[in-house]
């Protein structure tokens, strides 16, 4: 899977200039799409990088290959009900037409069919997320998996800090799992140690997922946790 | 008919070696690999000495004597990545064909000094720990979605290390020594 992103920054937005001050206070909205090149059939943790409206499933992704399917994850309850692409028609689930929501930050894993023309390219168009305080939409779980990705469209180490980097709040004993599209199997998993960093079993390695890549992360935390972070496009 | 024995045979290999569990072989601060209480303060063991084994039963195997040789059991992984004081991480450890992936398994870990080359060769020497046996959850990279290795909770950790050679050994020595001397004597 390779990943193409374009910010056009294309600063649409200037919401709105303080009246009471000369200090102006504006927004700016960046939009661009991304690219998810996939090269095979098989399955992938990808993960919708931009804001695009109410991100139901079929507004983010809409087309794709017939019979490509998601699935999302619970930490709580595993893999629930696969929405199904039918070409024509759009995307459904079990009880009828599905509107997943698949929000910036929340990962999922897709099923390109083996049918499908490659190389296959699915585009996420919308806005970047920004603000001082982004929540991933995500809780991660206490010592359970939770499958998640970066909520901005970016691809440093979760070690990374400022506005650029990830400023992931790693715990002692959590463990990333990557999954390699090209060979469908999960790569080294990689753990946080506290104090010393993050290792996988050759050495240290900063867990560096594609920009709309997800991963799964077992949690090592006794505890509950938010990624929050603040991030804005200069 | 030879071809087509041998492409069901290929196919029934596929889908055995697909059939297993993985777990993710390593610890966690709560899962320490350490002295025993009275060696060296009980302390964690310290980095780039220490080699972690994975022993597998697709069954529960009841009360296992791991403080003797483990020649005959089934060893699936060993890592001598050993990142701070206790703690290694190991990468994915694959269960043989007898456990399903996403089905629980048996295991335990045993720790000996790597410059000794074997758990056998380390225990008789002194320099080992074992845990004790625990039952864990596998995962299934096969299953739809394929499933992440299952994390090791099962394993609570290693606290009987030795660093000494055991009274068993220093015995043997002994009684070696007064053999030779009674030798020379006679």
């Amino acid at each position: 899977m390779r990943t193409k992103t374009l910010l056009l920054t294309a600063v649409l937005g200037v919401a709105g200039i303080a009246s009471s001050s000369a200090q102006g206070v504006f927004s700016v909205n960046s939009v661009g799409y991304v690219n998810q090149t996939f090269t095979k059939g098989g399955f992938y943790i990808i993960a919708n990088p931009l804001n695009n409206g109410n991100n139901q499933i079929s507004t983010v992704i809409p087309n794709a290959p017939d019979s490509t399917t998601v699935f999302r994850f619970n930490s709580t309850t595993g893999f629930g009900d696969p929405a199904v692409f039918v070409q024509g028609a759009g995307w459904f689930n079990s009880t009828g037409a599905a509107t997943d929501v698949l929000a910036p930050g929340e990962a999922f894993f897709v099923q390109v069919p083996n049918t499908a023309t490659f190389p296959l390219t699915i585009t996420f168009v919308g806005d970047v997320p920004q603000g001082t305080s982004l929540s991933n939409p995500v809780t991660i779980k206490a010592n359970k998996f939770n499958l998640i990705a970066s909520q901005v469209p970016i691809s440093v180490g979760l070690s990374t800090t400022g506005n650029g980097g990830m400023n992931f709040p790693a715990a002692d004993g959590d463990t990333v799992y990557q999954f390699d599209g090209n060979a469908q199997a999960y790569k080294d998993p990689i753990s946080f140690v506290q104090g010393a960093g993050w290792f996988n079993s050759t050495g240290a390695a900063d867990p560096t997922p594609a920009v709309g890549e997800g991963f799964f992360l077992f949690s090592g935390s006794s505890t509950d946790r938010t990624w929050t972070r603040s991030f804005t496009v200069n | 008919m030879k071809k087509l024995l041998f492409t069901l045979a290929c196919v029934f290999a596929v889908a055995s070696a697909k059939a297993q569990g993985t777990v993710n072989f390593a610890n966690t601060a709560g899962s320490l690999i350490s002295y025993a209480a009275g060696v060296n303060g009980g302390a964690a063991v310290p980095t780039g000495q220490f080699t972690a084994e994975l022993l597998y039963w697709a069954t529960d195997p009841g009360v296992v004597n791991l403080n003797s040789s483990i020649a005959g059991l089934t060893s699936i992984k060993t890592s001598a990545n050993f990142i701070s004081a206790g703690r290694f991480i190991g990468g994915v450890a694959t269960t043989p064909s007898t456990t399903a992936g996403g089905a629980s398994a048996w295991f335990a870990v045993v720790a000996w000094q790597t410059s000794f080359g074997s758990y056998d060769a380390a225990r008789a020497a002194g320099f080992y720990g074992y845990s004790g046996v625990f039952q864990n959850a596998t995962g299934n990279p096969n299953s739809i979605p394929p499933g992440a290795a299952a994390a090791m909770t099962g394993f609570t950790g290693i606290n009987n290390v030795n660093q000494v050679p055991e009274p068993s050994t220093i015995a043997l020595g002994i009684l070696g020594a007064a053999g030779l001397l009674l030798r020379r004597r006679k």
